[in-house]
C-alpha cells in the first residue's frame, strides 16, 4: 500500500509524467501534487489593496480568509490584493536544439516544456498574468501575460506547437524581452545555459536592472554533467554540423573542469545579480523547481 | 650484424604493415553520438589533440616493435660478440655435418639449409686476412678445400655442399679439422662446427681443449622422426616372411601404430601393422613375401605418413632365394638294410625334390678317416661311436671358427669316449641311457627361440606327445641352452654356442631306433631349423643390400668392366682392385643396376644407415660441448654468438604492455 506521500512523488517523477500525453493534465498533476504537500504556503500577499475574492485552495494564507463571506455563503473566499493580482510573470524558454539532447530519461525539451506548462498552470491557479516567449533557432515568439482562465489554453498550445530548432543567441532575445517589459515582474528563464556566457549574464543583468524578479532554471541531462560515454565515439552536434571524434575516457576529466569552470562563472554572476539558480537534472522531480519558484514568490 | 638461424621467417616482417593498416582504420571509427554540449567537448579536444596525436604515433610505434620482435625473435637472430670482431686474422677450420640426419625439416626448411647459413655467416664475419678450410662431415671426412684458402674462395666450396643420406663420423672429421688447424698460418685459430648433434654421429665425443672450439646448432628441439629401420629374412610357415623392425624417436607416451606397405613393381602387394609399445622406441612385426619374385627386381618397403626425414621411411631390397644349408652327415650306423640304417628318414626328407633348403652330403662313420668337410656348413654326427682326437680337434676349430656341429645320439655312442674328445663342445655332458616315459610328453622351455617355432605352433594346438625308448642323461653345461626338454625336464635338444659357432645335441636318436620322433610332423622343420640355425642362416639378412657409402665388393665372377647405373641416371664403372671388383660411389639410397660385358647382372641396392634415423640431439647438446671447451684454458672467444631470441621477447612483452597501456589512455 503506497502513501500520500509516495503517490506525489511517483506522480512527481519526469518519466511517470512523460507518460501523460495532455500537457495540461501533467501541469496540473504537477501543481496538486506540490501544493498537497506544502504545510505552508510560501506565498504571501504583499499588498495592502483589496482587489476581489477568489475561493480558498490549500497554500492560500489562512490569515486573508473572508470570514465574513464564510458566514454568508458558507464558503472559504479569500481575499485578493492589487500588487499580487497586478504581478506579471514570463516564462522564457529555451528552444534551441542541443533541448533535444535525451540520455537514458526524458529529453531536456520535455522536461521544460512540463516545468513551464506547470509554471503557467501555478501562477494562473493564482490569478497572475503569465506570458511565454519561445526562443528558438527560427526567432523569437511571444504569448504575452494575460491573468483569465482561458489563458492556460493559449500558453499550454503555444508550448505544444514549439520545435527547438538550430542554435539560439539567448543573451540577445532576453535583450529584446526586456525592451518589451516595461512594468516589473518575474521573468523565469528555463534553458540549459551551456551557451556562451557573457552575453547571456548581460542579459539576466538588464532584466535585474529592470527590477524585474528572475530565476533561471538550468535544465541539464545527467549524460551533460557526467559524461559517462566510452569507447571511441563521434561526438554530433544538435545544433550545427560540428562534429568531433573523441575518446571520452581521455577527453572526460577536462570536459568536466570546464563545465565546472562554466557552472561557477554563471553561479558567481547570478549570486551578483541576486538572480536564483535552480539547477535540474532531467531526472529530477518536477516539484523541486516549483518549490523554487513559490519560494521566490 | 646479427644473423639469423631463419632467415625465411624474416618475411614476416610484411606483417609490419598490419599496424599501419589498424592505425588508418582505427582514425575513423567510433559510434555516432548527437551531444549537446559541443563547446566544451570541442574545446577539450583541441587542448587534447597534440596529446593523442603523440599517443597515436607512440600506438603504432608500439604495434610496429610488438610485430617486429616477434618475427625477430622467432627468427633466431644471432648476435657477434664485439670482442671477437676486434681479434686479428683467424685461421679457421668450418666443418659441416651433411649426414642424412640433417636433412629433417624444421620450421618448413631443412636443417641443412639453416646451419649451413649460419657457418657461412662465421666465415663472413671473419676479420681480414683471415683464411678458411672447410671439411665435410661424411661417411668418412672429406677436406672441400686442399688446405687454407681466401673466406671468399672457402664461401663458394661451402655453398656447393648438399646434404647427404649417410651417416657421418664426426669425430673423424674434428679430428681432420684439427690436423688442419697444425699448419694454419695465424695464431689465432678456430673450429667452427655445424650440426645437429645428433647422438649418433657424436655420442663420446670430446671436443678439443686447446683450440677456439665453436660448436654451431640452430637451436631448435629435434622433431619427432620414424623409420623403418630393419628388414630381415627369418623361414615361415611355407616361405620366408620378412621381419620389419620400425622405429620411433622419441619414445612416445602412447602406443603407436605405423604402417608399413610393400610394393612390388609399383604396386602395393601386402600392408602390416607395426606397433611400437609406450615407451619404446622399435616394433615389430612380420610380413609374408609373395611368391614368384624376380631377383632383379626391387621390393619396395615403406612407412606410409609424412615426418621429418622422408627418406629413411623406405627400404628397397632384392629378393632372392635363399641357399641351400649344406650338411656334411657322418652315418654312424650305416646299416646293410634300407630300414636299418640311422640316416634313413632324415636324408629321405633333406633329398625331397619339395625341400631345396638343405643340401645333404652323407658319409659313413664307421670308416677309419673321413672325408674333409671344408666348404660344408654345418656337420651332422648321427650315432657316431666317437671321434677320434685328430677329428674332434678340426671338429673344435671348424666350430670355433663359425660353423655348425649336429650331433644325436644311439647305441652306438660311446659316452665316455665322447666326454672325453670333445667335452669343451658338447651342450652337455653325456651320462647314461635311459628309458623314456611312454607317451613322452615335451616341453619347449625356450618356447620364443625361432628353432622350435614349429613346435610351439604345433604345442598350442595339442600336446607334444611321443614315442621315446631310450634317450641319454645329459648334464646340461652353464651356457647350453634347453630348447626341447621332456615334461620332467629331461633335456632332448641342447644348443650351445662355441667361438663364432654352435653346437646342437639331440639326446635321443635321430631315426626310428630310439624314438618315433621321425614319424612326427615337426621332425623335418625341428631339424631344418636346427641345422639352419647351426649355420649361422635361420635368419637372413636381405642379400645385396648395403647402407649409403658402403663399400660393394662384387663377386669373383664378375667380369671387368663392370658398369654401374646409378639411382640418380649416371653411368659408372666398378673398380678393379686386388681384392677383386668393387664400387664405392653409393652415396644415395636406391638400386644399382650392374653388368659386365658377359651378360651377368650384380644389381645391388643402397638403403639409409638407421642409426641417422635417431634425431635426438647428444645429452646435454651444444651447450654442453660450449660449457666445455670455455673451461679450457686457451679457448678465447668460445660461447660467443649470442642468440638475441630471448631479449627480443622480452622487447614484445614491453611492447605488449607498452601497446595496452597507450590504447587503455588514448
Amino acid at each position: 500500500m503506497t502513501t500520500p506521500a509516495t503517490d506525489r512523488a511517483s506522480v512527481l517523477d519526469p518519466l511517470t509524467l512523460a507518460k501523460v500525453a495532455n500537457l495540461s493534465l501533467k501541469a496540473r498533476l504537477v501543481v496538486e501534487g506540490v501544493l498537497s504537500g506544502l504545510h505552508k504556503s510560501p506565498h504571501h500577499g504583499s499588498s495592502v489593496e483589496f482587489a476581489e475574492h477568489k475561493e480558498y485552495s490549500p497554500g492560500d494564507d489562512t490569515r486573508h480568509i473572508d470570514w465574513k463571506v464564510y458566514a454568508k455563503s458558507d464558503r472559504y473566499t479569500v481575499k485578493r490584493f492589487e500588487e499580487e493580482t497586478n504581478l506579471k510573470a514570463t516564462l522564457v524558454l529555451d528552444a534551441s536544439a542541443s533541448m533535444l539532447y535525451q540520455g537514458s530519461g526524458v529529453s531536456k525539451w520535455e522536461y521544460a516544456v512540463t516545468l513551464a506548462a506547470s509554471l503557467g498552470y501555478l501562477m494562473l491557479r493564482q490569478s497572475d498574468a503569465v506570458g511565454l516567449a519561445l526562443v528558438s533557432g527560427a526567432g523569437t515568439s511571444f504569448v504575452p501575460p494575460r491573468s483569465n482562465s482561458g489563458h492556460l489554453k493559449a500558453l499550454l498550445d503555444a508550448l505544444e506547437r514549439a520545435r527547438p530548432a538550430g542554435r539560439v543567441a539567448l543573451g540577445p532575445a532576453l535583450e529584446t524581452l526586456a525592451g518589451r517589459l516595461r512594468r516589473r515582474g518575474l521573468v523565469m528563464v528555463v534553458s540549459d545555459a551551456l551557451d556562451e556566457l557573457p552575453p547571456l549574464l548581460r542579459a539576466l543583468a538588464h532584466l535585474r536592472h529592470q527590477r524585474h524578479e528572475v530565476i533561471l532554471f538550468q535544465v541539464l541531462d545527467r549524460d551533460e554533467i557526467e559524461f559517462p560515454f566510452e569507447g571511441l565515439t563521434l561526438f554530433a552536434s544538435l545544433e550545427d554540423e560540428r562534429e568531433v571524434l573523441s575518446d571520452p575516457v581521455v577527453v572526460r576529466r577536462d570536459y568536466l573542469a570546464r563545465l565546472a569552470a562554466h557552472e561557477a562563472t554563471l553561479e558567481r554572476a547570478l549570486r551578483a545579480h541576486e538572480i536564483d539558480r535552480v539547477r535540474l537534472v532531467t531526472s529530477t522531480p518536477l516539484d523541486k523547481a516549483l518549490v523554487a519558484y513559490l519560494a521566490a514568490r | 650484424m646479427p644473423t639469423f638461424l631463419n632467415p625465411a621467417l624474416l618475411y614476416g616482417l610484411l606483417g609490419l604493415s598490419i599496424p599501419v593498416v589498424m592505425h588508418l582504420i582505427g582514425r575513423r571509427q567510433g559510434k555516432r553520438v548527437a551531444f549537446a554540449a559541443m563547446d566544451f567537448l570541442l574545446a577539450s579536444e583541441r587542448r587534447l589533440a597534440a596529446r593523442r596525436k603523440f599517443v597515436n604515433v607512440l600506438l603504432l610505434l608500439a604495434r610496429l616493435a610488438l610485430v617486429a620482435a616477434i618475427v625477430l625473435a622467432v627468427a633466431r637472430p644471432l648476435l657477434q660478440a664485439p670482442a671477437v670482431l676486434a681479434t686479428g686474422p683467424v685461421s679457421l677450420v668450418a666443418v659441416i655435418d651433411r649426414s642424412l640426419s640433417m636433412r629433417a625439416e624444421v620450421n618448413g626448411s631443412p636443417r641443412f639449409d639453416r646451419l649451413k647459413s649460419a657457418l657461412l655467416a662465421e666465415i663472413d664475419r671473419l676479420p681480414e686476412a683471415s683464411e678458411v678450410a672447410v671439411v665435410v662431415g661424411d661417411t668418412a671426412a672429406k677436406r672441400l678445400t686442399p688446405g687454407f684458402v681466401s673466406p671468399r674462395e672457402a664461401r663458394v666450396a661451402l655453398v656447393a655442399v648438399t646434404a647427404g643420406y649417410g651417416r657421418a663420423e664426426m669425430a673423424g672429421a674434428v679430428r681432420e679439422a684439427r690436423a688442419m688447424l697444425d699448419n694454419a698460418r695465424h695464431a689465432s685459430r678456430r673450429l667452427a662446427v655445424a650440426s645437429d648433434w645428433a647422438r649418433s654421429s657424436w655420442e663420446g665425443f670430446v671436443p678439443p681443449q686447446d683450440i677456439d672450439f665453436a660448436p654451431i646448432d640452430d637451436g631448435a628441439a629435434a622433431p619427432e622422426n620414424r623409420a623403418l629401420s630393419a628388414l630381415a629374412l627369418a623361414p615361415g610357415e611355407d616361405r620366408e616372411v620378412v621381419n620389419l623392425v620400425a622405429g620411433h624417436w622419441p619414445p612416445s607416451e602412447a602406443a603407436l601404430t605405423l604402417v608399413a606397405e610393400l610394393s612390388a613393381g609399383g604396386a602395393v602387394a601386402a600392408r602390416q601393422l607395426i606397433t611400437v609399445a609406450p615407451g619404446q622406441t622399435a616394433g615389430q612385426a612380420q610380413l609374408a613375401l609373395p611368391a614368384g619374385l624376380d631377383a632383379h627386381e626391387p621390393l619396395s618397403f615403406a612407412l606410409k605418413g609424412q615426418d621429418a626425414v622422408a627418406d629413411d621411411d623406405r627400404r628397397l631390397v632384392l629378393p632372392e632365394p635363399r641357399a641351400p644349408v649344406r650338411v656334411y652327415a657322418v652315418d654312424g650306423e650305416p646299416a646293410a638294410t634300407v630300414l636299418g640304417d640311422e640316416l634313413l628318414y632324415f636324408g629321405a626328407a633333406a633329398r625331397a625334390a619339395s625341400n631345396p633348403t638343405l643340401a645333404l652330403t652323407i658319409v659313413d662313420g664307421t670308416a677309419l678317416t673321413w672325408p674333409s668337410w671344408q666348404g660344408q656348413d654345418v656337420v651332422l654326427l648321427a650315432n657316431v661311436e666317437h671321434p677320434d682326437p685328430a677329428q674332434a680337434q678340426a671338429l673344435k676349430a671348424y666350430v670355433e671358427e663359425g660353423h655348425g656341429l649336429f650331433i644325436t645320439l644311439g647305441r652306438k655312442v660311446d659316452a665316455r669316449a665322447w666326454n672325453e674328445a670333445l667335452g669343451s663342445l658338447l651342450p652337455g655332458s653325456l651320462e647314461a641311457v635311459e628309458s623314456g616315459p611312454t607317451p613322452a610328453r615335451l616341453a619347449l622351455p625356450a618356447a620364443d627361440d625361432p628353432v622350435v617355432a614349429p613346435l610351439a605352433t604345433l604345442a598350442r594346438k595339442e600336446p607334444l606327445e611321443l614315442r621315446l625308448e631310450a634317450l641319454y642323461r645329459v648334464r646340461p653345461a652353464a651356457d647350453a641352452r634347453t630348447l626341447v626338454a621332456l615334461a620332467d625336464g629331461r633335456p632332448l635338444l641342447l644348443m650351445r654356442a662355441v667361438g663364432k659357432g654352435k653346437v646342437a645335441l639331440l639326446t635321443t636318436s635321430v631315426d626310428r631306433d630310439w624314438t618315433d620322433l621321425p614319424m612326427r610332423p615337426c621332425y623335418l622343420p625341428l631339424l631344418e631349423r636346427t641345422l639352419r640355425s647351426l649355420a649361422g642362416a635361420l635368419t637372413r639378412p636381405f642379400p645385396r643390400s648395403y647402407l649409403v657409402g658402403e663399400r660393394v665388393a662384387f663377386p669373383a665372377e664378375a667380369e671387368a668392366p663392370l658398369s654401374v647405373a646409378t639411382p640418380d641416371g649416371r653411368a659408372l664403372t666398378a673398380l678393379l682392385g686386388a681384392a677383386g671388383m668393387s664400387f664405392a660411389e653409393t652415396a644415395i639410397p636406391g638400386l644399382y643396376r650392374a653388368a659386365d660385358a658377359h651378360g651377368g647382372r650384380y644389381d645391388f641396392v643402397v638403403n639409409i644407415d638407421p642409426r641417422e634415423s635417431d634425431l635426438r640431439p647428444l645429452t646435454g647438446g651444444p651447450a654442453k660441448l660450449a660449457r666445455s671447451t670455455a673451461a679450457g684454458a686457451s679457448v678465447p672467444g668460445a660461447g660467443r654468438g649470442t642468440d638475441l631470441s630471448l631479449l627480443l621477447a622480452l622487447v614484445a612483452l614491453a611492447a605488449l604492455v607498452l601497446e595496452s597501456e597507450l590504447a587503455r589512455r588514448r
